[in-house]
């Protein structure tokens, strides 16, 4: 089973990747401002671009899933 | 990162409650934002189109790291072109300037020293690690940057293996250098530099059947150069270098 759902995120992997764009082109580029935004993080707080800055800046991650 | 005085935190379309499941099964303690319905993904421009409507994995972002100064201005971002690889933090901060946070060796020559490190402290297939080669000619030399000179340029060469492959090198901003005998102006490297060598530990079926039985894997390569000082050029060098990291295998 376990071997089956592999089998098939990687087939969907493969296909999801046949198709992307420049990655160069998504997203905030060098020089521009991030957006503001607000959230729930898992401990359940609110946080937003400023609370989540450390004194020179900040690292932020955009990942797939913490789920699958 | 926090010596950096960088926060951190990472964004996915899961729900906070997924989001605690994930920190505490794997205790981690930065926080994980739950982007329920893709909307920050989406502000970012990060939506991946490509995912088809109504499966499971529809509102993931295009996955990649910004790195934002104090006001928000993005500074520097790293996506990802293969979903089976990923760039570690200590990856991203090396290539930021920080200092590597694995095995270190070092060597030197009459032109120069050569200190190079890893920036993470194991290995795992998937992940693009930096290897930071900090050098230091000895004074009055110089060695060639990329540019238009054919003098042989410092470069690193990895060797194969079959589980790794290595990103171009990246080189530093040079300086012109002025050899007055000939009239000529070189791009040189004169003060210390560093290059940056990306590597990925590949994550393919063959790759990690490979692997499979291994406690650990030996990254190895040379520097290879040509230094010359105000008067002579010395002939070609090539300094070779090896780390060994501790292979850990990815979470099923």
């Amino acid at each position: 089973m376990r071997s089956a759902a592999l089998a098939v995120a990687f087939t969907m992997s493969v296909l999801v990747q046949a198709q992307l764009p420049d990655l160069s082109t998504v997203g905030p580029k060098i020089g521009t401002a991030a957006h503001d935004f607000g959230g729930i993080d898992q401990f359940g707080r609110a946080q937003t671009l400023q609370t989540l800055m450390g004194r020179d800046g900040l690292m932020l991650v955009f990942f797939r899933s913490a789920d699958w | 990162m926090k010596r950096r005085g960088l926060g951190l935190a990472a964004i996915s379309y899961d729900s906070p409650e997924t989001l605690r499941k994930f920190s505490e099964a794997r205790g981690i303690t930065f926080p994980l934002i739950a982007d329920a319905g893709s909307a920050i993904i989406k502000q970012y421009g990060l939506f991946n189109m490509t995912v088809e409507h109504g499966t499971r994995a529809y509102g993931v972002p295009y996955p990649g790291t910004f790195i934002l100064d104090r006001k928000g201005i993005v500074r520097a971002r790293y996506f990802e072109d293969a979903y089976q690889e990923r760039n570690t933090s200590a990856s991203i901060l090396v290539r930021q300037g920080a200092t590597p946070f694995g095995p270190v060796v070092s060597a030197e020559t009459r032109h120069l020293l050569v200190t190079a490190a890893i920036s993470d402290q194991e290995a795992v297939p998937g992940k693009r690690l930096s290897i930071a080669f900090d050098i230091e000619p000895r004074p009055g030399m110089h060695v060639y940057a990329p540019g238009k000179h054919g003098y042989q340029v410092i470069s690193v060469v990895i060797d194969p293996q079959p589980w790794l492959r290595p990103a171009p090198l990246t080189y530093p901003a040079s300086e012109i250098y002025h050899f007055k005998p000939l009239d000529e102006r070189v791009e040189v490297y004169l003060k210390p530099f560093r290059l940056v060598q990306d590597v990925t530990i590949l994550a393919t079926p063959e790759v990690q059947k490979l692997l499979a039985n291994q406690q650990s894997v030996t990254i190895s390569g040379q520097v290879k150069y040509q230094a010359c000082d105000d008067k002579i050029c010395y002939s070609p060098q090539s300094v070779p270098l090896k780390w060994t990291l501790p292979l850990r295998q990815l979470v099923r």
